[in-house]
């Protein structure tokens, strides 16, 4: 049954994903996006992660998705053919990687998830917090918090 | 139980579909699209191996990563819409 519902989402995931970067229209992109980004936080869900997936459905498939629309028009797409060349490079090494991962498995199947309910929860992500290098991590993010919102108002009332 | 490969399947055909994206779309929109796709992928990898090798501060990193990938696409968006 997990199986059954990680194939569900990732095909959604990867099929909105495939959307973002075909579509014609910008808007239809970032529509693509949104689902895609939903779909991914299930997977945070499946793997006992809801603080992450939370975050993940607040700030990418909520505002990012939000100020795009906002902010992008449909515009002419236009392809490089150099560039589309160059770029089969990594794709081909990605691909590499991938078809090894996959055959690998038929050797060792990998790591499998234990179970548990409280790991990845909000308690347990504040305790790591506490613990880690929260005023660090924190004061980094304060500090982007600020630029964006510096740079996401009008010219007349910037900072 | 899903195996962890499962989950690093779906992280790389994010990972490919942005980096595709980024390649092949010229467009800054499309671009900023594209690398949002591109960046979610190592969030899910950050925390599929917190989950697996039983770390949370992984997952911490991984709610680190989202929330700059969102930072950085509303820096983005208040760039094209400044420049448009």
């Amino acid at each position: 049954m997990a199986a059954f519902i990680f194939f569900a989402y990732a095909a959604v995931a990867l099929a909105a994903g495939l959307v973002v970067i075909a579509a014609g229209s910008t808007r239809v992109a970032t529509r693509g996006l949104f689902v895609c980004m939903v779909a991914a936080s299930c997977a945070y869900v499946q793997m006992l992660a809801p603080a992450v997936a939370a975050v993940q459905l607040v700030v990418l498939a909520g505002a990012a998705v939000a100020a795009l629309r906002l902010a992008v028009t449909d515009e002419v797409v236009v392809r490089r053919r150099l560039v589309s060349g160059l770029a089969l490079l990594p794709i081909a090494g990605l691909a590499l990687i991938l078809v090894g991962t996959w055959a690998r498995q038929y050797v060792w199947a990998g790591r499998e998830l234990g179970p548990g309910s409280q790991f990845g929860g909000a308690a347990a992500l504040a305790r790591v917090w506490s613990e880690a290098h929260a005023p660090a991590l924190l004061a980094a993010l304060l500090a982007l918090l600020v630029a964006a919102i510096a740079g996401s108002a009008g010219r007349g009332h910037r900072l | 139980m899903l195996p962890i490969t499962h989950f690093l399947y779906l992280a790389s055909g994010l990972f490919v579909l942005g980096l595709v994206g980024l390649t092949l779309r010229r467009a800054p929109g499309r671009v900023l699209l594209a690398l949002v796709l591109l960046l979610a992928a190592p969030g899910l990898l950050w925390a599929t191996f917190a989950r697996a090798w039983g770390d949370g501060g992984g997952q911490v990193l991984a709610a680190l990563l989202v929330t700059l990938t969102g930072v950085y696409a509303l820096l983005g968006a208040a760039l094209l819409r400044g420049r448009g």
